[in-house]
């Protein structure tokens, strides 16, 4: 990881974060996920400046005219069919010599604003392929968490009130405990492909989100399982 | 043997005497009567009976007591005994604590006893109320093929909302029943199921002071559920005198000095039982098919009833005290008794429990020394059963706890009664109940129980009496 010293000295928290609120769970909502992604994203930043300098040959002070269009309303609308080939214009200087070297400094230009596009399409593409998995995560994780969960705890429970009617035996207890024991290691999994998918996806937003509040982890109290208070996850 | 020809000739009448005389014309020669109870066809018999009243409760019998349960009211219309049995869902209590939605009939679970006397008239309206078609077929009875109550065979099925009538006269005398004959293994096993007691018109024997009825049945309950299950062919898990199972069974009391007759009948789907009744010896005296002559009588202290078997016992009530009755099958005293868990006796838990309570917080090894302590430590308060269930539940007892349930009741005795009514727990009187023996007796009998270093089992449940 890249330390020395005293930042060896590190330790992880004892459990994951809880599943965050709906509410809370902001970049799996938030609509602007691939403008944010797009204005964060360092490789567009450098063909952003290959951009400018390119332009730079053409005698541009001021190259963000070139740099193709995001703002919504042109042609970057979200989900439902953002359109690559957006209306490009960008003035040509017309009264200069070394045509050849103009005319190479424009196909400059155009590749690194068709470099730019491509990028930017993979990552929009990326942001939405990472945001599906996570909320794909989320979904399987809260489903593991308030139906399963819950649904095996009755067994047991049940299964322990037929114990002690005498109409099962320990072994039949024991295995109802270790189906609720499994379905807890499940919702551990899949909470852990909860988390790994989100930081996929703040990876390729490119930063940390400082907006987002994720809620404190319920503790669990001794005695195990049947104890657990499924509401404050 | 009293035969229906000294019958006729005490009452005398002209044309009982016409009959006898057609009857010995047709035949020509003596029929056996000694071994062929059924002399003539049925409508000769019924001719025989033509003209007699009704039979009166008092006047021509003493009405039998079905404990748990009720008599079938009747009236009369012309001379004929009209009854309205209603074949209807009822929800019924086993015993305290556990109830389910059985099949039954007027509100009752099994359904109320038919009574009447040998020779009356009977009009029986049969509704059906059930959700699905039915019949009922009069066990044991002689009568007219088409009254016989088998759907299909006999009769159309009394479809859901119908009213059938049935039509015919009683020429016999014995404990019968009564029950559905249309998807009996559902219906029965869901409770339509009843007695049909015919006292006997001129009794050559003494009537009884004290008559009682109990219809012995199974059921398939599982435990927290409350439907029994009517495909259950082997594993039932609830025995029911008159559908109810100790501590839900009334007790049946008695004076000294009574006569007392104790008819059982068997409808459950696939039991015996053999019906023990402590501290008497006692003849089986009537089935279903009459009388047993006094030379033929057996005595027995266990009377065991075959599935549509009819048994009638009779005795002297001269020994005071609570007498236990109950079906001698050891798992027929048990209610919902499971047998779908390890053997757990002589098991040594060690520390197991500390640690699978780990998991279980309210686990607790059990069976380790029997049943017995389950059922006193009152299983469904302290640990917690599923509802409406009594798994293994007993009744309290003057002394200890029971541990019985299932087929049990308790016959009382007492010298002195004003009523009938429950007298509450015997009195016993000094030196005559079994207890510690003291010091001085064991000594004076040379008696050494060399139980001085006996250990008790540790743990367990005296553990958690607490």
């Amino acid at each position: 990881m890249g330390l020395w010293g005293k930042d060896t000295q590190w330790s992880t928290v004892p459990r994951l974060p809880a599943l965050p609120m709906a509410s809370k769970a902001l970049p799996l909502q938030a609509a602007d996920l691939e403008q944010r992604a797009i204005r964060a994203n360092l490789g567009l930043g450098a063909a952003r400046k290959e951009i400018k300098a390119a332009a730079a040959q053409l005698g541009f002070t001021n190259a963000t005219a070139l740099i193709p269009f995001l703002e919504p309303g042109v042609a970057a609308d979200r989900e439902e069919g953002w359109e690559v080939g957006p209306s490009l214009t960008f003035p040509i200087p017309i009264f200069n010599q070394g045509q050849a070297r103009v005319a190479a400094a424009h196909s400059q230009v155009r590749q690194a604003q068709q470099t730019y596009w491509a990028q930017a399409v993979e990552i929009r593409a990326g942001v939405r392929a990472a945001r599906q998995t996570a909320l794909s995560a989320r979904n399987r994780a809260r489903y593991v968490r308030d139906v399963l969960l819950p649904a095996y705890t009755e067994v047991v429970n049940n299964t322990q009130l037929q114990y002690n009617a005498m109409q099962v035996g320990a072994f039949q207890l024991l295995g109802a405990k270790q189906l609720q024991i499994n379905a807890g290691l499940r919702y551990i999994e899949t909470l852990l492909e909860y988390w790994m998918a989100r930081t996929a996806l703040e990876q390729i937003l490119n930063g940390s989100m400082t907006d987002l509040e994720i809620t404190p982890v319920a503790e669990i109290p001794q005695g195990g399982f049947p104890a657990i208070s499924i509401s404050g996850m | 043997m009293f035969t229906r020809r000294k019958f006729l000739t005490a009452t005398g009448g002209a044309v009982a005497g016409g009959a006898t005389v057609l009857a010995s014309a047709k035949t020509g020669h003596a029929q056996p009567t000694n071994i062929q109870r059924q002399e003539k066809p049925y409508h000769l018999s019924v001719a025989d009976y033509a003209g007699l009243p009704p039979g009166q409760p008092g006047k021509d019998y003493n009405p039998v007591i079905t404990p748990n349960n009720v008599s079938l009211p009747w009236k009369i219309v012309d001379g004929v005994k009209v009854y309205h049995l209603i074949a209807e869902p009822v929800e019924h209590e086993f015993a305290p604590g556990i109830k389910a939605h059985c099949w039954g009939y007027n509100g009752h679970v099994h359904g109320p006893t038919i009574e009447a006397v040998e020779g009356d008239m009977v009009r029986i309206y049969v509704t059906n109320k059930l959700p699905a078609g039915t019949s009922v077929h009069w066990h044991g009875l002689l009568l007219p093929n088409g009254m016989d109550g088998v759907a299909g065979l006999n009769q159309k099925v009394i479809q859901p909302g119908e009213t059938f009538k049935y039509e015919f006269t009683l020429v016999q005398h014995g404990t019968h029943m009564y029950h559905s004959h249309h998807d009996e293994m559902t219906q029965m096993a869901l409770g339509t199921v009843g007695p049909f007691v015919i006292h006997p018109r001129n009794p050559s024997r003494p009537r009884p002071d004290r008559d009682f009825v109990f219809m012995l049945h199974e059921w398939r309950i599982d435990v927290g559920t409350s439907r029994p299950n009517p495909n259950e062919m082997t594993d039932f898990n609830i025995f029911t005198f008159n559908a109810k199972s100790f501590p839900g069974t009334a007790p049946m009391v008695a004076k000294m000095g009574d006569r007392v007759r104790i008819r059982v009948v068997n409808l459950g789907a696939m039991s015996h039982h053999p019906i023990h009744l402590h501290g008497y010896q006692f003849p089986i005296v009537e089935t279903d098919g009459g009388q047993i002559p006094e030379s033929a009588w057996q005595y027995e202290t266990t009377v065991l009833t075959a599935v549509g078997q009819s048994r009638a016992f009779e005795f002297i009530a001269n020994q005071p005290g609570d007498w236990a009755m109950h079906c001698h099958m050891t798992h027929h005293v048990m209610n919902q008794m499971g047998d779908n868990f390890p053997n757990m006796i002589g098991v040594k838990p060690g520390d197991l429990d500390s640690q699978v309570q780990s998991l279980l917080p309210s686990y607790m090894t059990m069976g380790q020394e029997g049943m017995g302590e389950m059922a006193a430590m009152g299983m469904g308060g302290m640990m917690g059963v599923p509802k409406n269930s009594i798994p293994m539940v007993g009744g309290p007892g003057p002394f200890d706890y029971i541990t019985m349930g299932g087929l049990f009741t308790v016959f009382k005795v007492r010298a002195n009664l004003i009523s009938y009514d429950d007298p509450g727990w015997y009195d016993y009187p000094e030196g005559t109940v079994a207890s510690l023996a003291s010091a001085e007796a064991l000594q004076r009998d040379g008696i050494n129980p060399g139980a001085d270093d006996f250990q008790p089992p540790q743990g367990g449940h005296s553990g958690h009496m607490g």
